[in-house]
């Protein structure tokens, strides 16, 4: 009469790709045993689109476009890595104005990615008054950049050989009248997630990764950070305008959830100071350098600092008009090994705020990975599941 | 930049005892040449030295030349005759491990023909090597012995046999499944 589940049977809880904790398509299972998560497993590329492919029968200036559009959230940043990496191809040097003013829109976008990101991260912990809280205030971002270059998320800053447009000083005093504001509001939600008891209550212990697990896991961004890996591309291989604007690496040691929200809040005071520091010392020079149709042959790896981690490029021209390979790494790849792993012995009420932990984003990295499991326990099929339900009632 | 050279150095002292050819393209970067058969040993020696991450792994498809001409420029690095001989006749898939330190990138090249197209996994070593492998081995057609060999980024009803990252690949319909 009593049936006692032996250790072997588990309970697979599926999640997504259309699912009220996640917002973007993914499909997530993860075995049970009672409340507690004892494997995952992840398939993406819903949202796979051939990016790469496409980029092989677009000319280089084409490219600039379509690789913005890799990421409705990140765009500036995956034009960066490419026209940096084009530059360097074609043997290029553009202006220092043209340079800060790329690195000042990194830095804008940075901002509002990170508000974006922590109003996502409050609405999973449920709470719903941080996530309206982050969003009004980050319209004051939304602004700023639809202010620079008429666009809120594709900005098209970038052009090959340098910016599409220049910042005067009545935009100066506009970014910066935003930044005042900001910075008080980054103040007042530091204080919140570092001492709001319900909030804590689903970040501090949770989730933690230990540094040595983070280095083997190849983590990258506020992830890796947040266990104390040393590892920000703005830092540790300074591209455009941050060999001169120096930005300070900010790292915790604790690992866990908290922590990955006290690196990125952070993180934010030292974009605002460096903003304020690319405002004063704006360079003169011209906006576009002239920037040949057909690239010289070779090949280079661009690698920059996006809001999540180190975004990954790798150029090959034939010396056409058209490149012969892009390959783009986005960092959300990295860092689901990362939180599929720490995930195991976890409540399952833990899993939407650990999956949202890394600032997940789906149409950047579409593609599908399996981990896995910690057991080698079997996995049933919904007719072999149906029968033992059959059968169990007879 | 002076520490990128130590630590492009230091790399390269580790890859010299097993006889890997290196140069360097640009000067944040080592490119190192290997074979299967050494894959693992590289990638051992790496993981145990300690020297930075796996930040990914690319595929470049190179298909039949045309020419002679082009035919040796682009084969020039091989030496190994029994291995030209068989990309003559089939083209090849180059595989390249971008490893990550500091400023400085290590990539491990690895040159495998259409038909003997087949290199192990480096997962066992770098866990997060799995994920790039499998993209590597849908989209470019390698068989990497030792993980799941399923669909995985395209959807499950994609023909057999058909890789969309190859130079000959340009559309479902021209391989006729429509």
């Amino acid at each position: 009469m009593n049936h006692k589940p032996s250790a072997d049977e588990k309970f697979i809880i599926p999640i997504g790709p259309q699912h009220p904790a996640l917002k973007e398509p993914g499909h997530f299972e993860f075995s049970v045993d009672g409340e507690i998560v004892t494997g995952a497993t992840v398939r993406l590329g819903y949202a796979h689109r051939g990016i790469e492919k496409a980029t092989e029968e677009r000319s280089w200036q084409q490219n600039a476009y379509i690789l913005e559009r890799i990421c409705g959230i990140c765009s500036h940043i995956h034009a960066t890595a490419y026209t940096i990496g084009v530059e360097r191809l074609a043997g290029v040097t553009i202006s220092p104005r043209a340079n800060t003013i790329r690195t000042l829109v990194a830095e804008l976008e940075r901002v509002h990615s990170h508000m974006l990101w922590w109003g996502v991260a409050a609405h999973e912990g449920g709470f719903d008054t941080l996530f309206m809280y982050t969003w009004r205030d980050r319209e004051t971002i939304m602004d700023i950049l639809e202010n620079l270059s008429g666009n809120r998320v594709n900005y098209s800053a970038n052009l090959l050989g340098g910016v599409k447009f220049d910042i005067d000083q009545k935009q100066v005093d506009m970014i910066r009248k935003g930044i005042d504001f900001l910075e008080e509001r980054t103040h007042y939600y530091y204080q919140v997630i570092t001492t709001d008891e319900t909030f804590l209550g689903r970040t501090e212990n949770i989730g933690t990764m230990t540094r040595e697990q983070a280095e083997s896991l190849g983590s990258v961004g506020p992830t890796a950070r947040a266990s104390g890996v040393e590892r920000d591309i703005r830092v540790n291989a300074p591209y455009a305008a941050y060999t001169d604007f120096l930005i300070k690496m900010i790292t915790d040691t604790a690992g866990d959830l908290k922590a990955r929200f006290v690196v990125r809040l952070k993180e934010l005071f030292e974009s605002y100071r460096l903003i304020r520091e690319m405002l004063d010392n704006l360079p003169e020079g011209e906006l576009v350098v002239r920037v040949p149709r057909r690239i010289p042959e070779g090949e280079t790896i661009s690698r920059v600092e996006a809001p999540r981690g180190e975004l990954f490029y790798y150029l090959a021209s034939k010396g056409g008009d058209k490149p012969e390979r892009i390959k783009v790494r986005t960092p959300t790849l990295p860092n689901w090994s990362s939180v599929l792993s720490v995930i195991v012995g976890h409540k399952l009420a833990d899993v939407p705020m650990m999956l949202v932990g890394i600032d997940p984003c789906f149409s950047c990295n579409d593609r599908m990975i399996t981990l896995q499991r910690k057991d080698n326990s079997d996995v049933w099929t919904w007719a072999k599941l149906r029968q033992y339900g059959i059968d169990y009632y007879k | 930049m002076e520490d990128t050279q130590k630590t492009l150095d230091t790399a390269d002292e580790l890859l010299k005892p097993l006889g890997i050819p290196t140069n360097r393209p640009e000067d944040y970067r080592l490119d190192a040449s290997v074979v299967p058969a050494n894959l693992l040993e590289v990638a051992k020696r790496i993981k145990e030295a300690h020297w930075g991450y796996l930040s990914t792994i690319t595929g470049l498809d190179h298909p039949e030349p045309e020419s002679r001409e082009s035919k040796d420029r682009q084969w020039r690095h091989i030496q190994d005759e029994a291995m030209l001989d068989d990309l003559e006749s089939s083209g090849a898939v180059e595989i390249l491990y971008h490893f990550c330190c500091g400023a400085a990138v290590l990539s491990l090249r690895l040159l495998v023909s259409y038909s003997h197209a087949t290199i192990p996994t480096i997962s066992n070593l770098f866990s997060s090597a799995s994920l790039y492998e499998m993209e590597l081995a849908e989209m470019f057609g390698v068989r990497i012995q030792g993980i799941p060999q399923e669909h995985l980024l395209l959807p499950e009803d994609w023909p057999k046999n058909v890789y969309p990252l190859r130079k000959s690949f340009h559309g479902l319909k021209e391989s006729g499944r429509h």
